[in-house]
């Protein structure tokens, strides 16, 4: 799918359907919103066009120590390192919680998840990394001019 | 203090002596990133004792035990008795004697799938000597209890004294909770990621509602008559099983009557969260309370031995009404209705609240899910989930 311009990008990774579905409607009228059932698929998808990766941490609900969210986390740490990506996750695992902050998680939310709190956060986290790239371009271009 | 001895079966589902799986044996030549050799052994040695000299003085002893054998046995894997003749053979071969040790702990690393060997193991491990304290097992996914076995056996290989690290590693087995109540915790994970299947979209949806981005004409469409009170039939299956009875006055079909679960929600057999309850749970403080609340939220109440849906129930009432919206015309007086859908309840200390919305009684729901949880969960643990 073509990412809009204007609109900030985010990809949703979970293994509810249901709940991407409903995801994508609560988000798309704010945000371009793509979506992915598995860790393949996510990659398959991901692009730089990508402003910022919603992720759960397990995308298989039979093997409860499914940690491929994770996987896919250090994954797009390596290839898009600017990219903030919040992981969220049913489960209240404080281990898990401070797994993802140190491999580079910019948030981690419970599910339930309150959809205003989250519009809020995806727009934040958006233009912080917009700000942070713009800083640096013009960081560089301030630097032709220094003598 | 007691003389004590530790038995360590290792990675009972790893490939003898292979690379970056087999905790026993020497991977010193090997440099992965998931590299598990912790013992340092030669990989076809079947056993090590710390110290290397144990005598009727000892105070501590460390018998690890190379537990690559359920590997690539037919089912049924890592078979208990095989392990209990592995520990057997490795005391024989060691001229050990256990009545020299007041306390015997075993630790061992089995799959995380063999749910058989979690039952079972501990049963026939106990009955090795009359001084097994304790069976526990323990995980590479738990780094905290991993991380003190290391520490112990970077000093036991060395030939260091490991009296503290021997001593931080039986503490914290010793307090973990035991392999059924680990089971318990397992199950009640599960139970949580399928409560969320089943409402997190519904929640997302009203949510959406609320904030104006999704239309409540649109939602409802091509959705069965009977979609949401098939949610809670579907969670009350979940929680009390075959114990649900359908209330008197509630007809498969009607408006308002009761709806039966998905069928094949569950493998047949399965347990429900009542069931792991009265097995695992039920000796302990507080769960009674907690257990009437999640039932309470729920909209059940219990009859006997049975539970019935309280068709009154605030929860029943909510489905009820988003399934009478399904198909009809939609004004703008039923999504005030849905959104100013709230009420009173009374939590298990007896407080009234005000619930306001459905999101709020999810979160109150899966609170109280979690709490009936953490009554399971270690203080500190090798969390294995």
């Amino acid at each position: 799918m073509e990412n809009k311009p204007g609109k900030g990008t985010v990809l949703i990774v979970d293994d509810i359907e249901d709940y991407l579905h409903s995801l994508r409607n609560a988000l798309e009228r704010e945000f371009e919103v793509l979506t992915a059932i598995s860790m393949d698929e996510a990659k398959r998808v991901m692009n730089e066009k990508v402003d910022l990766v919603l992720l759960d941490i397990r995308l298989d609900e039979d093997d409860p120590q499914n940690k491929d969210g994770i996987s896919l986390l250090k994954w797009c740490k390596e290839r898009y390192s600017s990219k903030p990506v919040v992981m969220m996750s049913a489960y209240r695992d404080f281990d898990m919680a401070v797994d993802a902050l140190n491999l580079g998680a910019s948030y981690f939310l419970r599910k339930p998840i309150n959809i205003s709190e989250l519009k809020a956060l995806l727009k934040n986290l958006i233009e912080q990394t917009r700000l942070s790239e713009e800083n640096i371009l013009l960081k560089r271009r301030l630097s032709k001019y220094e003598w | 203090m007691s003389k004590r001895m530790l038995i360590i079966i290792t990675r009972m589902y790893a490939e003898r002596g292979k690379c970056g799986e087999d905790e026993f044996c020497d991977n010193e030549h090997y440099s992965t990133e998931s590299d598990h050799s912790v013992w340092h052994q030669d990989c076809n040695k079947k056993h090590a004792v710390f110290p290397q000299q144990v005598d009727q003085n000892t105070e501590q002893a460390v018998v690890v035990i190379h537990g690559y054998k359920g590997y690539k046995e037919r089912y049924p894997k890592g078979n208990p008795q095989k392990v209990v003749c592995s520990i057997k053979q490795a005391i024989k071969d060691s001229n050990l004697e256990l009545c020299n040790f007041e306390e015997i702990g075993i630790l061992c690393h089995p799959d995380p799938y063999w749910n058989n060997f979690y039952q079972t193991f501990p049963i026939a491990g106990k009955k090795i000597h009359n001084n097994i304290a304790w069976v526990k097992s323990y995980s590479s996914r738990g780094p905290n209890g991993l991380c003190l076995i290391r520490n112990l056996a970077n000093k036991a290989i060395s030939n260091q004294s490991f009296s503290d690290e021997f001593d931080k590693v039986w503490n914290f087995f010793a307090q973990m909770p035991s392999t059924e109540m680990s089971e318990a915790i397992r199950w009640l994970s599960a139970l949580k990621h399928r409560i969320a299947r089943l409402f997190l979209s519904i929640d997302i949806d009203l949510q959406g509602i609320q904030e104006d981005d999704v239309n409540l004409k649109q939602l409802l469409e091509n959705k069965d008559h009977v979609y949401y009170r098939q949610k809670l039939a579907d969670l009350h299956y979940l929680l009390v099983g075959d114990r649900v009875k359908e209330p008197a006055c509630g007809t498969e079909v009607a408006p308002c009557g009761y709806v039966k679960k998905t069928e094949g929600l569950q493998p047949e057999n399965s347990k429900a969260l009542y069931d792991v309850i009265e097995e695992k749970l039920e000796s302990e403080s507080n769960t009674t309370e907690r257990w009437n609340r999640v039932i309470q939220l729920a909209g059940l109440t219990k009859c006997d031995d049975n539970f019935t849906p309280d068709l009154n129930s605030p929860i029943f009432r909510f489905m009820c009404l988003l399934d009478c919206k399904i198909g009809k015309q939609i004004k703008c007086q039923d999504v005030k209705d849905l959104l100013n859908f709230s009420w009173h309840d009374r939590d298990q200390k007896g407080i009234w609240g005000k619930i306001n919305s459905f999101h709020d009684w999810f979160e109150e729901l899966d609170r109280s899910i979690d709490e009936l949880r953490e009554i399971a969960m270690p203080n500190k643990g090798d969390r294995q989930i």
